[in-house]
């Protein structure tokens, strides 16, 4: 993927939509934020475990979630099944970031109401377009 | 190219300025990757490998002030690099023994080896440089142990460890690209100022390296 192929997708995003960010690891976020901030105009929120997730969730209404699974409070797991409880948040994708992309692990994953996951370590031009894909997605449907 | 700190080898009294210095020198690191990010032509996968070294130079600043330098470097093994089975073995004052100053996720087998081989292992690491197993010139010895890559960290001209990566998580069964190297070459240059800053528990000590 070339940057000319980032800096169209760029000038076509929706502007406004808001991504929620949340790890414990500040590597993973520092990444996640140096990425996103390079080649998307998104606003980017960020939350440092489950609980925090939750709470900046529903006070953010972001258009998109990004989320860790091992987690220190609440795990992300869990975080995403707490978010599908609310009617604002049943509709936002939210896409686990796992170290570990076993069978086992993904399934466990959408059985909580996640959409998708990307596996660690972050590669940048997989995050772009997975994360332009759902918010492209999304603002068709709107 | 990267400069090396001069701090004094010491797991206690490391000056205040001295301090201060690396994590200048980290800060500086960080943004000279986050502009050369957004300034230069690169391709994606450059800007993927740019985007790991800013990451894992603000960790390992944001560690030193914090006094967490062997926890990072895991997050760091475990988050850019994709290895969640390491290990960090340290020469203790007494140059001729070596500690075991810390791992994450290694298995009995790995921690056997590790006992059994701690003085070999550090004999083994290349003096300037890093090993990656690449199965074409592997050294016999540390690919039998399952070592993907071994990264001696020095202080002036000392080696005063390495960091061991046993098995790399599946999705990275390609094995270590030149991303990953430039990545395991800043810990090579700054792991060891870097540990240099913190109080290093040694879990376990072993005999003389020379033995």
């Amino acid at each position: 993927m070339s940057n000319i192929h980032y800096e169209s997708q760029k000038a076509a995003q929706k502007s406004g939509q808001k991504i929620l960010l949340v790890d414990d690891s500040s590597t993973t976020l520092l990444i996640e934020e140096m990425t996103l901030r390079e080649h998307t105009q998104y606003e980017l929120v960020l939350a440092r475990d489950g609980e925090e997730a939750v709470e900046k969730a529903i006070a953010e209404q972001p258009n998109l979630i990004l989320m860790d699974v091992v987690m220190p409070r609440m795990n992300g797991f869990d975080a995403c099944r707490e978010m599908r409880r609310h009617e604002a948040l049943r509709k936002v994708p939210i896409i686990m970031v796992t170290s570990r992309g076993e069978s086992c692990n993904v399934e466990q994953g959408f059985e909580s109401g996640c959409n998708d996951y990307v596996t660690k370590p972050i590669n940048g031009a997989e995050l772009v377009e997975i994360v332009n894909g759902y918010l492209a997605a999304q603002g068709q449907n709107e | 190219m990267i400069s090396k700190p001069k701090l004094p080898w010491s797991s206690k009294n490391i000056p205040q300025a001295d301090m201060a210095g690396l994590e200048q020198d980290l800060r500086q690191l960080s943004l000279r990757y986050m502009r050369q990010s957004v300034e230069l032509p690169l391709d994606h996968e450059k800007q993927t490998v740019m985007a790991r070294l800013y990451s894992a130079a603000n960790t390992l600043q944001q560690a030193v002030r914090e006094g967490m330098v062997a926890g990072a470097i895991f997050e760091i093994g475990s988050n850019l690099i994709g290895c969640e089975q390491m290990a960090l073995l340290v020469t203790c004052e007494q140059q001729d023994r070596v500690a075991f100053a810390g791992s994450v996720g290694v298995n009995p087998k790995q921690l056997e080896a590790i006992r059994r081989d701690a003085k070999r292992i550090l004999k083994e690491a290349p003096a300037d440089s890093i090993y990656i197993k690449t199965g074409v010139e592997d050294r016999f010895f540390l690919s039998s142990l399952g070592i993907t890559a071994l990264i001696p960290f020095r202080l002036d001209s000392a080696t005063k460890g390495v960091i061991i990566l046993f098995d790399l998580l599946p999705q990275r069964n390609g094995g270590l690209d030149s991303g990953d190297r430039e990545l395991l070459n800043l810990l090579c240059a700054y792991a060891g100022p870097c540990l240099a800053t913190n109080k290093i528990q040694h879990q376990e000590i072993f005999g003389g390296v020379q033995g």
